[in-house]
């Protein structure tokens, strides 16, 4: 009998130290054996618990993408006990996963249509997962315009720096970055998420909207979503909750009766308002 | 699943119980009632001096039989990261037991956690491995309690649902009802000693139960609580869980509450991932990292563990997750009965 409750042994391949504050990191982890990597099978929006053996496990959004191959991405924040732990783990170091878990953004369904993405803070990660399987070669031609979002509280809580300036540069995408507060080489967006969205007013038209951040950023953001013309239905997010089992028994991060391990992370708006607001 | 010639009712006479007990016990190491300081408590029968089969239901639920108060998952060395797969899979290790004795309502409670643990998929390996390995003789209620509410909730004194086997205490006699082919099974070996029932036998039988069910009138129709639940006004629970300590007792005993919660424990670099039951009723059940909590105070707290049982588990698994066994009412410290809340709610216009 398969067991979902042991961990898969991964390999810490690379750290990056993603704020200024130090407590966002970036896992660049590998799996040990070979088989376990060809039956991770995922698509952007999946998460995984990591498993320190010793400290416990955490769900962590995916934050690579599929077409980025022979690794995985798992961006953390040092919060709680296990995430503390990690941040504390080195390069070579082994640890655990179970995984993937969860289901996926509506990947499928934003084929043809345009693509508008909106993260705010760390929240981000799922996010990257999605921007970097649609800019991918063998899939951009199937999507059509990407929008992209994105906030932080300073320039030096903004993560994926790099990949951000990547990102301003390409043609085949539109990509405006903001924080709460700029410094004096600030010369991007300054504001809110939720200001800069009402803004640039991206096209709701054949468009789906994928956002994550911080609960203060959706309330905000959902209005001027509203205002922009888009429909609960083409609105999806990616929730968090605490979770223990991520398979959909222990019974702790369910909102109504769906839970977030397993019916979601990822919820359509329309679907949320259907459920308590519990979350 | 007839058996002899056909039969699944059957009439073991008293005076060849303790032959049909010892020979159960060649094959199956047996767990049933008895008493035990000041309640009852399913333990391990070694002899039959110690069963007590008139009691009325145990204070815990049977459920730890197949989902422990506390279990090793799979223990790991601290030092080198590994995991000890082989002691994992020598953890579940109870081989054919029977459960005899227990209430239909208990029952009806593990056939509610079999849809949890391996209808829902992935299957859970400990809980399908201890139920895989675990049959089930229930004995019907002559003499229900006060809080027993079963036949309310879809149960009753004779509920087969999750039994085996089902016996009926007569005069002189039990009548034995298999219900499954593993049920059959158990009687394979005991056929000497059985005779069919007669339609005398059935009779007395059903009298008995309706004696039993007479005095479990229903109290409240939940046709429309799923509905019903979920459109009450919010000020309900705001009244609701005034009295509540949250202390989690109507959850650790209630029979089909079935949440956990998964820690490591170590001791120098033995290490051990552990699962324990826990309560929805706990602040802690859902406090993120960050400080954030999405069912911050007893109010979503009771209302969460009321949908759960009235609305949420009907819409998943298409039960209602009380069998009116009526623990939670027993021992509740302040006094909570789930009865009225359901009436309340089902009597709200």
């Amino acid at each position: 009998m398969n067991n979902p409750y042991i961990p898969i042994p991964v390999k810490i391949l690379d750290i990056i130290v993603e704020n200024d504050a130090r407590d966002i990191k970036t896992f660049k982890i590998a799996f040990v054996n070979k088989k376990d990597e060809k039956k991770f099978s995922f698509f952007p929006g999946q998460f995984a618990e990591l498993s320190i053996l010793g400290a416990g496990e955490c769900p962590i959004g995916i934050a690579s993408s599929p077409t980025e191959e022979g690794y995985l991405l798992f961006t953390v924040k040092r919060a709680g006990v296990v995430t503390t732990e990690l941040h504390r783990a080195e390069i070579g170091e082994t640890i655990g996963l179970r995984g993937p878990l969860g289901n996926t953004y509506p990947m499928k369904g934003m084929e043809d249509k345009n693509v508008l993405i909106v993260g705010g803070g760390f929240a981000f990660t799922t996010l990257r997962a999605t921007i970097k399987y649609i800019l991918d070669e063998r899939n951009r031609s199937r999507f059509k315009d990407l929008n992209v979002i994105y906030g932080a509280r300073c320039p030096g809580e903004l993560i994926y720096k790099n990949e951000l300036r990547e990102w301003e540069d390409r043609k085949d995408m539109k990509t405006f970055i903001t924080v709460d507060k700029g410094d004096k080489d600030w010369k991007r967006y300054e504001g809110f998420v939720p200001t800069v969205l009402k803004e640039v007013a991206p096209s709701s038209k054949k468009t789906i909207a994928l956002v994550c951040g911080p609960s203060i950023m959706l309330k905000f953001t959902l209005p001027v979503m509203d205002e922009l013309g888009f429909q609960p239905e083409t609105i999806f997010m990616s929730l968090e909750m605490r979770m223990k089992c991520g398979i959909g028994k222990c019974g702790r991060c369910n909102i109504g009766h769906k839970y977030v391990c397993k019916d979601g992370p990822v919820f359509s708006y329309a679907d949320l308002q259907n459920l308590p607001q519990e979350y | 699943m007839k058996s002899k010639k056909g039969h699944n009712q059957l009439i073991l006479d008293k005076q060849y119980f303790e032959k049909f007990f010892k020979s159960l016990a060649k094959n199956y190491k047996i767990f049933g009632p008895a008493e035990i300081d000041d309640g009852n408590s399913l333990i391990e029968i070694d002899s039959l001096d110690k069963i007590k089969l008139d009691y009325r239901n145990t204070r815990i639920s049977p459920k730890g039989f197949f989902f422990p108060e506390t279990e090793t998952l799979f223990t790991f060395d601290v030092e080198t990261k590994k995991v000890r797969k082989k002691e994992t899979e020598e953890e579940v290790k109870d081989k054919n037991r029977i459960l005899f004795g227990i209430r239909p309502c208990d029952a009806l409670a593990i056939s509610f956690l079999d849809k949890v643990f391996y209808g829902n998929k992935p299957v859970d390996p400990y809980y399908t491995k201890r139920r895989n390995s675990t049959r089930i003789i229930s004995f019907a209620c002559t003499n229900p309690r006060q809080s027993c509410f079963c036949t309310s909730v879809g149960c009753g004194p004779d509920g087969e649902t999750g039994s085996d086997i089902i016996f009926f205490e007569m005069d002189g006699r039990y009548l034995i009802k298999t219900l499954t082919p593993e049920g059959e099974e158990i009687l394979e070996n005991v056929k000497g000693i059985l005779k069919v029932a007669m339609k005398k036998d059935i009779e007395e039988k059903e009298r008995l139960m309706k004696k039993a069910k007479d005095r479990l009138k229903k109290i409240f129709e939940i046709e429309d609580l799923e509905k019903k639940v979920e459109q009450i006004d919010a000020s309900y629970w705001e009244k609701l869980h005034q009295k509540c300590l949250g202390c989690g007792i109507c959850t650790y005993l209630c029979p089909t509450c079935h949440c956990f919660d998964i820690t490591d424990e170590v001791i120098k670099s033995y290490g051990m991932r552990v699962r324990t039951w826990d309560s929805c009723m706990y602040s802690l059940f859902t406090l993120h990292a960050s400080g954030h909590n999405p069912r911050p105070t007893l109010k979503e707290r009771m209302r969460q563990r009321i949908m759960h049982k009235f609305n949420y588990a009907p819409k998943d698994y298409g039960e209602t997750f009380c069998v009116g066994c009526g623990r939670c009412i027993i021992y509740c410290p302040v006094n909570m009965d789930i009865r009225e809340i359901i009436k309340e709610i089902v009597e709200e216009e």
